[in-house]
């Protein structure tokens, strides 16, 4: 199980607020990830970051921000992206 | 002092005193062929000695209170004296110097110190484990990571499932590039 030092910049990652975005510096890599922290983690320390960051431990969470679809020019209509 | 010598009865016993006085006395024995202390019995442990009349040859000594010593042969070739809680055989030696087994990412099963298996971790998105996703964000090169939100559990195609989606931090393994089907790629959970 690695080991958290830091965790900074929380956000939630979508609306409902079942899922927070954040960095964490883990002891066992030199920089700080990319985080998402879920009650539905399978790793136990991945719930216990979210437990923590509902609790207020590393700070406020941002509220969730919708992100910009990024332009994805398709030339062929049968290579969208289908939602199941 | 002169010598001490025994003549007439063939039993009994001689009690050396040396005068109390400084220092240390020494007796010393003849340098005879035969026996020298008694007759040809053995000199018994109690005794001070191995109470064997002789001892076989590369065998190691083992303690055996006021009995006879025992005696443990070599073995088989490699073979070393092991314990087994109470006193010493000759057994089979190790080979090998790992003494513990740590399951790192990944694996389960850790830590092994003598007998076990090490797995890999199947549960869907734990870490250690790779899932084919789509990403949501455009480009990624081989070795970036990501969060987890950014993923979606998808075909080759590149149709996803909207739910549910990863957690943690996912590295990329393959490569995304913007468009479509494009951004599917492999992904490694790290952290």
């Amino acid at each position: 199980m690695p080991t958290v030092q830091t965790v900074t910049d929380p956000i939630y990652a979508n609306e409902a607020g079942t899922a927070i975005n954040c960095m964490v510096k883990f002891e066992e890599f030199p920089t700080a990830l990319p985080f998402t922290a879920s009650p539905n983690d399978p790793e136990e320390y991945g719930r216990q970051l979210y437990a923590d960051l509902v609790a207020g431990v590393y700070g406020p969470i941002a509220p969730y921000v919708k992100p910009v679809p990024p332009a994805t020019p398709t030339s062929n209509p049968s290579e969208a992206p289908k939602v199941l | 002092m002169g010598n001490l010598a025994l003549a007439g009865s063939t039993s009994g016993a001689i009690t050396l005193s040396p005068p109390a006085v400084a220092g240390s006395n020494t007796l010393t024995l003849p340098a005879v062929t035969g026996n020298v202390l008694t007759d040809a019995a053995v000199i018994t442990a109690s005794q001070g000695g191995t109470g064997n009349t002789f001892l076989t040859a590369n065998s190691v000594l083992l303690g055996n209170g006021s009995s006879a010593v025992q005696t443990v042969p070599p073995g088989a070739s490699g073979n070393v004296l092991k314990s087994n809680g109470t006193t010493w055989t000759s057994s089979a030696g190790g080979t090998g110097t790992v003494t513990s087994i740590t399951a790192g990412t990944g694996l389960s099963g850790g830590t092994i110190t003598t007998s076990g298996t090490i797995a890999l971790v199947t549960t869907l998105g734990a870490v250690g484990t790779y899932a084919m996703c789509f990403y949501s964000s455009g480009s990624l090169s081989p070795g970036s990571t990501t969060a987890g939100s950014n993923l979606y559990y998808s075909s080759a195609s590149g149709a996803y499932l909207s739910s549910p989606q990863p957690s943690g931090t996912w590295q990329c393994m393959g490569y995304s590039s913007s468009g479509c089907s494009g951004q599917v790629t492999l992904f490694l959970r790290i952290a």
